[in-house]
């Protein structure tokens, strides 16, 4: 039930997440998991960032790192920027909608 | 850092999510298997010390390899081979077996072959019904009539002694079941992505 909510909304919370700079990957799943509703098996986010940066809604790049291996930062591409826009527009209406049938009484 | 690469865990993770995933195409597959490598990498740099505990925590944040082939799979499974109408399959596939026969029929049959030909592969190449793969392989062995028709016309020739018109039309008939071969395997694959959809 959850993880069926969670599959519609996952990645605008992953292009929210990239809003404000690039992340590297375990800290992006870090970041995402600290939220309880959207924890996940981290692996299980891979396929989705590699749908994003297919689709072009989000860009990769390599840095070097003062501890470790470089690390795979995530961008936000400009239509990656554009659908987040989208969706944070869309977003309230749709919650009162859904809100509007779950309360009881506000339906009649 | 190759170090825990080579973890044994690690590498049965890593190996047994790969043998998940064979169904995906080799690009998409070689993607994951890299970006879990390099999860793998760099939680256990971002972690304070290395040993079984922390490998073991970093594999238990990821998920089971069956939640990750999971989310693997589905994911690949929006942008798969999409049905088209049996009708235009069946017209593909007529196009694709009659051309060759047809370069048989005297003066127009060598223009309708390669006008059906033609037709043919811009149909197969446009549909979304096959993947690249399966489209190259049809082509592959629609164009291969072009190599093998004259080498068989010398092979026949040379067998009867002389070029004679006899001679070609048997290397013609002889190749007809390269384009047959093609148009078989094509509705095979497509007929498994309708069986899919149901």
């Amino acid at each position: 039930m959850a993880s069926q909510l969670r599959k519609g909304v996952l990645e605008y919370c992953v292009l929210a997440l990239l809003r404000d700079g690039p992340r590297y990957g375990v800290e992006l799943l870090a970041e995402l998991a600290r939220v309880d509703v959207m924890a996940t098996s981290q692996g299980t986010i891979y396929p989705l960032l590699s749908r994003l940066r297919r689709t072009g809604l989000a860009d990769t790049h390599l840095q070097e790192s003062e501890n470790g291996p470089p690390r795979r930062y995530y961008t936000l591409t400009d239509a990656g920027r554009s659908a987040l826009e989208e969706f944070t527009a869309n977003w309230p209406s749709f919650r009162t909608a859904v809100d509007h049938f779950l309360t009881p009484g506000e339906t009649t | 850092m190759n170090d825990t690469l080579a973890h044994p865990l690690v590498q049965a993770y890593l190996s047994s999510v790969g043998q998940g995933v064979v169904a995906l195409p080799d690009v998409r597959r070689q993607e994951l298997l890299a970006d879990l490598r390099e999860h793998i990498e760099v939680a256990l740099a971002d972690a304070d010390t290395v040993d079984e505990g922390s490998v073991r925590r970093v594999l238990d944040q990821l998920g089971t390899p069956g939640e990750v082939v999971a989310a693997a799979l589905a994911e690949e499974a929006g942008s798969g081979p999409v049905p088209e109408s049996g009708r235009r399959t069946a017209v593909t596939l007529c196009l694709i077996v009659v051309a060759l026969p047809a370069s048989l029929i005297p003066v127009i049959g060598p223009f309708f072959a390669l006008a059906a030909m033609i037709a043919a592969l811009v149909r197969l190449w446009k549909s979304p019904q096959w993947v690249r793969r399966e489209k190259r392989q049809a082509t592959l062995l629609m164009l291969s009539p072009v190599i093998a028709v004259p080498v068989l016309a010398v092979v026949f020739s040379v067998a009867s002694g002389g070029l004679t018109p006899v001679a070609l039309m048997a290397a013609l008939l002889a190749a007809v079941p390269l384009p047959v071969a093609a148009a078989v395997r094509l509705h095979r694959s497509a007929a498994r992505v309708r069986q899919q959809l149901r």
